[in-house]
């Protein structure tokens, strides 16, 4: 029978029909943990740390098949704080390549432009606003202002927008949708999404 | 008055020919859209020039970086709504030379923006035409200053070809101002010094310009050494007697390999050039055109017969040209061949025909093959945008070796090809001439039939065949026209010779006089200023000092070839007086005396230098007037020994 231990305490646990999925075994841990406003962070499974673990196969196969299970928990609130301050970080880091970005196009740069890390931040920022929201919704707390999904589409909008000025050669369109649009959006995004002084 | 005439009214200042246009325009100029910020913008193809939110703004982040990378002059392309001109003026640039590609845009702009204020400055110039942008580059700017050539992004994209073009040319321009200083600082002095050599010969070979209207609508073939030269110059042995064949010095030899003997060698080279003469029975049958300035040794081959041509950049050859019987100064870009098209001109010939001109380098050559280069290896590096030779040269044991930075012409492929500093400054020569020749009305017809190289504007591009067929018709007797016209030659001035000289002479005893005072005064004004500082003392010598050099430069109009022979110095004082002073003001002054002091001495050993030898011409002068006075008509048979010790 193997061993589950959480947050280093061993809890009794039995799978008498042995057909019970590692992924059923956590589900009905954390739904007993939802109540401390708490969730599975790390898992180790026979002494050996497992990454990206929630969307592995590995969820599948039956308990009996280990050893033994050492699950660490977290607290909702430490880690969404921590998210909006990656967010945030996030966001003020892309206003400050838009401003490089802006320079360089209005002198003419294009080609020059390096475009790629404001749409990457952007993607981090959309999915990590994304994953805070649902998790928010699943303990029950209030993360942001206004939901963030309201700028999703106007953040995608632009982000085509400059896409296509920059592939056409339009430095002066580009510098102004950075500028003048994006960097305003995100402005607004700081200003309506998040709390003061969080 | 509209804003439209304010802005025509302050560009006609130098503008005329544009300003009018603009006036007169009827056509549907470019549409202006009013901005966020209350400005202007407008688009092309669906591309704004400028931000649609604040054109301000965004010429002021522009104007910054072309005033980071510190200029003497902005050559902007694209005047746009002007922001960017207003901007460099905000920023106390205004020195700019402004091309704008489209007529349109600037009769919408200028109706709309008033930049009257801006364009009425004296050195901010507006053109829509790239020739006129090249002129006043070649003749407005210093070769010493440099240049910032700056484009707006929408005009890289909406006028790429003409961008392209312009910078070239816009390069090829200043690179033209800085060789010809460099061949100034180079050659200045040789030049003045195989002239005085030369005096000797003058009164034994016509001026070439006795043979001005002789070759009325006969062809003219100018042949250069370019590596296309193979591709056509067998036709040229069957064209003798029916055109005028001349050879720039480097296509001598290559042309004998296909058995053709040039009816004209032309060559100006301050330097001696035995290596391209063959010393045999084929130099007897051609003859020397050679520029006053050429290498004394260059007299002395034994060629059919020899003529002298004066250039409008020496000044003694334009005090004296007439009184060794010539009028005519030859327009010349820096090579013999462009000297030798403006000779065509004058001899009256059409077509002038090319070959062998190609102002670029073939595949792994510099030069047509038969000549002084025997074996050549090019290799071009366009990511470094530089080309490094090696050659084997007739009269040198080792291989020579030489890098120069690319320039790119427009080649006849429809291309670009690669070239270099000197042959883009001919090309360009060529182009300014066409232009120049079609303004003059003159029935002459220029044709390139290089069939290779560069594509040169205003020529036509045909081949040598095509123009044999089209244009060469009958035969005519070359010696027999030009013993006729030697016979013509004006008489040499002797007396009117010996004036100038005598003047000059005496002009140059006052200035080497001028010269050691102002030396001595120089050195005064040290002592004091080591010892005391600026004292009143000081404040008095200066004074003198600035009274001495005003009375040296009137004494020096009497010998102007004075300062030809002192560009050197003077260039690298103009240097010194360019470059930001890192000092206080104490130490500048001193650096200035001593920059005084470094200059009258080179002034005085100049005097010393040319005193002699114009006592030593004077006095051969006033033998052969001695001589001559009771025989006028003895006008040729001087012999003087060379005048240089």
């Amino acid at each position: 029978m193997p061993e589950v231990y959480l947050d280093g305490s061993k809890i009794d646990f039995e799978d008498s029909g042995k057909n019970l999925t590692i992924g059923e075994l956590i589900v009905s841990l954390e739904s007993e943990l939802i109540r401390h406003r708490r969730f599975v962070l790390e898992l180790w499974v026979d002494g050996e740390k497992l990454d990206n673990w929630r969307e592995s196969l590995f969820l599948k196969k039956p308990v009996s098949s280990h050893g033994d299970f050492k699950l660490n928990t977290a607290s909702v609130d430490a880690i969404a704080l921590e998210g909006i301050d990656i967010v945030q970080e996030y966001l003020r880091v892309i206003k400050s390549n838009i401003t490089v970005c802006v320079r360089d196009l209005r002198i003419g740069n294009i080609g020059d432009t390096e475009l790629s890390p404001i749409f990457e931040g952007l993607i981090e920022v959309v999915k990590t606003l994304d994953a805070l929201t649902q998790g928010g919704g699943r303990y029950g707390i209030d993360l942001f202002k206004e939901n963030p999904g309201v700028f999703y589409q106007p953040l995608l909008k632009n982000m085509e927008a400059l896409k296509n000025a920059k592939d056409s050669g339009d430095a002066v369109l580009a510098a102004d949708i950075l500028e003048y649009e994006l960097h305003p959006l995100i402005e607004e995004i700081e200003e309506k999404v998040f709390h003061k002084g969080v | 008055m509209n804003i439209l005439e304010r802005n025509c009214k302050a560009l006609s200042l130098k503008n005329k020919e544009l300003a009018e246009r603009l006036l007169a325009f009827s056509t549907v100029p470019v549409h202006l859209e009013e901005t966020r910020s209350g400005d202007w913008t407008f688009k092309i193809d669906d591309k704004y020039f400028h931000s649609r939110y604040d054109p301000i703004k965004e010429a002021k982040v522009q104007a910054e970086e072309i005033l980071s990378r510190k200029s003497d002059w902005v050559i902007l392309f694209g005047l746009g709504c002007g922001y960017i001109l207003r901007a460099l003026a905000c920023g106390k640039k205004d020195s700019a030379i402004v091309y704008e590609p489209s007529i349109e845009i600037l009769r919408g702009v200028l109706e709309k923006i008033d930049l009257s204020d801006i364009l009425s400055r004296e050195k901010v110039y507006l053109f829509d035409s790239i020739a006129s942008a090249i002129d006043i580059i070649r003749c407005g700017i210093d070769p010493m200053e440099n240049l910032l050539c700056y484009s707006p992004a929408p005009y890289k994209v909406a006028f790429a070809q003409q961008l392209q073009d312009f910078n070239n040319r816009v390069n090829n321009a200043h690179m033209t101002n800085k060789v010809g200083l460099k061949t100034d600082i180079d050659s200045r002095l040789k030049w003045i010094e195989n002239y005085f050599e030369n005096l000797n010969y003058f009164p034994q070979y016509s001026p070439v310009d006795t043979l001005k209207d002789k070759f009325k609508g006969k062809p003219m073939i100018i042949a250069g050494a370019g590596p296309s030269l193979k591709k056509n110059a067998h036709l040229l042995k069957d064209l003798k007697g029916k055109a005028v064949i001349v050879a720039a010095i480097t296509a001598y030899k290559p042309l004998l390999k296909y058995g053709v003997v040039p009816d004209f060698i032309i060559a100006s080279e301050k330097v001696d050039l035995p290596e391209y003469f063959t010393y045999g029975e084929e130099d007897k049958n051609t003859r020397l055109i050679l520029a006053e300035i050429s290498h004394p040794g260059m007299f002395t081959r034994e060629v059919k017969d020899k003529f002298i041509f004066f250039n409008p950049y020496i000044n003694l050859s334009l005090e004296h040209g007439k009184h060794w019987g010539s009028n005519y100064f030859p327009a010349i870009g820096g090579s013999v061949t462009t000297a030798a098209l403006d000779m065509g001109v004058m001899f009256g010939c059409s077509p002038i025909v090319f070959i062998g001109q190609d102002l670029c380098f073939g595949e792994n050559e510099t030069h047509a093959p038969g000549g002084v280069y025997i074996a050549q290896n090019v290799r071009i590096d366009k990511e470094k945008g530089e080309v490094i030779i090696e050659e084997d040269y007739v009269t040198l044991k080792d291989k020579a070796r030489s890098r120069f930075n690319l320039q790119w012409l427009k080649g006849l492929n429809g291309g670009l090809v690669p070239s270099k500093f000197d042959w883009a400054t001919f090309h360009q020569w060529f182009e300014n001439y066409m232009v120049f020749l079609k303004k003059t009305g003159l029935p002459i017809s220029v044709i390139n039939a290089t069939e290779g190289g560069a594509y040169i504007e205003g020529m036509e591009h045909i081949t040598l065949k095509e123009a044999i067929a089209r244009d060469f018709r009958g035969e005519f007797n070359i010696d027999e026209i030009m013993e006729e016209a030697v016979k013509s030659r004006q008489p040499v001035d002797y007396r009117a010779l010996y004036d100038s000289f005598s003047r000059m002479l005496v002009s140059l005893k006052g200035i080497d006089k001028t010269a050691i005072r102002i030396l001595k005064e120089v050195k005064e004004a040290k002592r004091e200023f080591n010892k005391n500082g600026n004292t009143p003392i000081l404040v008095k010598s200066v004074g003198r000092i600035g009274r001495m050099v005003e009375s040296l430069l009137e004494e020096a109009q009497g010998a102007s070839f004075l300062w030809e022979t002192l560009i050197a110095t003077t260039s690298e004082l103009k240097e010194f007086h360019r470059e930001e002073q890192a000092c206080d003001s104490t130490e500048r002054f001193g650096r200035e005396l001593g920059s005084i002091e470094a200059s009258y001495t080179r002034m005085d050993e100049m005097c010393r230098r040319f005193i002699p030898i114009l006592d030593n011409i004077l006095s051969m002068l006033d033998s052969h007037l001695e001589k001559t006075c009771s025989s006028v008509e003895k006008k040729f048979d001087i012999a003087w020994t060379p005048a240089i010790q």
